[in-house]
């Protein structure tokens, strides 16, 4: 077990090597002059001069394997370089604004377990009856829902209509339920579907006729059942946890939340590279991280298979 | 394929997602001539008007027609998607024929595709729209970008499947050229497979463009686009709340038709046939 988590930890390395090459290569493919944008940011009129000047002083004049170990040595050292805006390091803005997006996608993970789980258990065990047929209506009315417009009606409805949560920001702590509200909602169908596919397969497995024979009551069976479904459902959350990441860049833009996703969104707005560069570096290496600590998760609770390292 | 087809019309809800994609995509093409007002004309006298004769569901902000930016919408939201997946099914199915095909550039091509796929799609749009900056253009460059890799994973997973068949082995022996082996026997064979992938992607692309034309990031005003209207309706979202209803329905209806239509072709498919388990998709 430790010997796997420790192969993967050293797998994060050559990992995040390529994510900053990619990273890099992708700014350098950029249409526009980080020189000249730097400057139009700060309203200096970009004149050769001005932009030869910029381009010494980002270093952009120095061949580009040279800026890449260059930014690649400093990002070692923690220096993530500093934002053409603000002229603040943009790590520091970014880990200030992180808890926030942490918090946000922590609390829709907590909603997407706790919802898909049980409504996905009675989906199975209450199979094509009204329940089942109700819940899954609701599913597929929620994976075609654009989640903008669900937040949408969630602040119209519950912070304008009843007043029950503020409309926007997060002054009060009670201004993260609706956003992260709208952000499970997205996600929690393919949950429920999963779980209760999963469950319908394993009550065909000899395991259940076997323990049905044995006399076992039905509460005994259906928790084999759940137990046994819970190992797919763990596998695609630990995938899903990137797209929840990724998701909340939507809802914290629609609910005013200062978190990640608005740095990153203001960045592109404000053509701030090194801002936007950082954001997809911190992401990468968050998806990392969730995905390994998944894997290691459904091997702690699998046993067939931590024989296979 | 004759089996596919009469089950899916035996499917009422298949057909109707069908027709209301089909009779979406006609609104779009016959926009100029249905749509009541001009998209664009603003009416300033008239902001926010109500339902009514003028306009039939009633004016945004500036005054301008609803219903005429809904189906002139259409052409940008739906029409964009639609290019969207076409390019990059177009360019998956290729590539994946290739990787599977000549295995020469198997082992680099799917190399190249793991490190795709494993930055997220979500990421990886932000990552390029981010470099190249807002745009529509952008964002379509982006989503094919994002998903081209796993459309030639599948294509690829398809081809290994057939290569060692023998009626394949055959054709090579008998010296048909590499060409004919991959138009004639190997593109139909994954030919509605990827029908099935495309058709539930499209929803998939749906939201991710209006998703970013509502952040500001993809469509820019003027241009009528359904989630760009959802992000005027925002701002008056507490005084008109009927604003957000229109666009926000257009793009529900939409997606779910995809949805339900992709759902039914996976269904009627013959599962022996069908390579991609349900819970991949």
């Amino acid at each position: 077990m430790l010997l796997y988590t420790l192969k993967r930890l050293a797998l994060i390395v050559p990992l995040l090597w390529g994510i900053s090459l990619v990273t890099f290569t992708l700014i350098n493919l950029s249409p526009s002059d980080p020189a000249e944008v730097s400057l139009r940011i700060n309203e200096i009129t970009p004149t050769p001069e001005a932009i030869a000047q910029m381009r010494e002083e980002l270093g952009l004049d120095k061949p580009l394997v040279q800026r890449y170990t260059f930014w690649l040595s400093n990002l070692i050292h923690g220096d993530f370089g500093t934002s053409y805006v603000t002229k603040e390091p943009v790590a520091q803005e970014i880990l200030y604004a992180l808890p926030t997006t942490l918090a946000l996608a922590s609390l829709s993970l907590v909603l997407i377990v706790v919802f898909g789980l049980s409504l996905g258990i009675v989906c199975a065990i209450y199979e094509n009856t009204f329940i089942d047929k109700a819940i899954r209506g609701f599913v597929f009315f929620f994976t075609a829902m654009p989640n903008f417009w669900m937040g949408l009606l969630l602040i119209w409805f519950f912070a304008f209509h009843l007043g029950l949560f503020p409309t926007s920001g997060l002054e009060n702590p009670s201004g993260i339920i609706l956003p992260a509200i709208t952000l499970a909602l997205s996600y929690v169908s393919t949950y429920i579907r999963l779980m209760r596919n999963t469950m319908i397969e394993s009550k065909q497995e000899l395991y259940v006729l076997y323990a049905r024979a044995r006399g076992l009551k039905e509460r005994v069976i259906t928790k084999h059942i759940v137990k046994n479904a819970l190992h797919p459902f763990i596998v695609a959350l630990g995938m899903s946890i990137p797209k929840l990441l990724a998701g909340t860049v939507i809802v914290e833009n629609i609910f005013a939340l200062p978190g990640v996703g608005r740095i990153c969104v203001n960045a592109i707005f404000s053509r701030d590279f090194p801002m936007i560069q950082t954001y997809i570096l911190f992401m990468a290496l968050m998806f990392m991280i969730f995905n390994l600590m998944v894997d290691v998760i459904t091997r702690v609770s699998d046993p067939r298979l931590r024989r296979q390292i | 394929m004759n089996n596919f087809w009469h089950k899916l019309r035996h499917d009422s809800l298949a057909m109707l997602s069908l027709s209301i994609i089909v009779g979406v995509i006609l609104l779009g093409i016959f926009a100029p001539w249905i749509s009541p007002n001009d998209p664009l004309q603003p009416h300033l006298s008239e902001k926010f008007a109500s339902w009514g004769s003028d306009f039939p569901l009633g004016s945004d902000h500036l005054g301008r027609c609803l219903l005429s930016r809904l189906l002139y919408g259409i052409r940008t939201t739906l029409f964009l998607a639609l290019m969207t997946m076409a390019i990059t099914v177009t360019l998956g199915t290729i590539l994946g024929l290739i990787a599977g095909y000549f295995r020469k550039v198997e082992e680099s091509m799917m190399r190249i595709c793991d490190v795709m796929l494993s930055f997220p799609s979500e990421l990886m749009i932000l990552a390029v729209v981010g470099m190249l900056g807002a745009g529509i253009k952008h964002v379509i460059i982006a989503s094919v970008i994002a998903k081209v890799a796993w459309y030639t994973r599948m294509v690829y997973s398809f081809v290994l499947v057939h290569r060692q068949k023998n009626y394949l082995l055959f054709s090579q022996v008998a010296g048909v050229s590499s060409w004919t082996i991959l138009r004639k026997h190997l593109f139909p064979f994954i030919l509605d497979d990827i029908a099935m992938l495309a058709t539930l992607d499209t929803g998939w692309v749906i939201l991710s463009i209006s998703a970013l034309s509502f952040l500001g990031l993809g469509v820019q005003a003027p241009t009528p686009e359904w989630g760009m209207m959802l992000s005027e309706a925002k701002n008056v979202l507490s005084i008109y709340p009927m604003q957000m209803i229109p666009s926000g329905f257009a793009i529900l209806i939409v997606v779910a038709a995809f949805n339900f239509l992709g759902d039914s072709i996976r269904d009627a498919l013959d599962p022996k046939h069908c390579l991609i388990p349900k819970s991949v998709v």
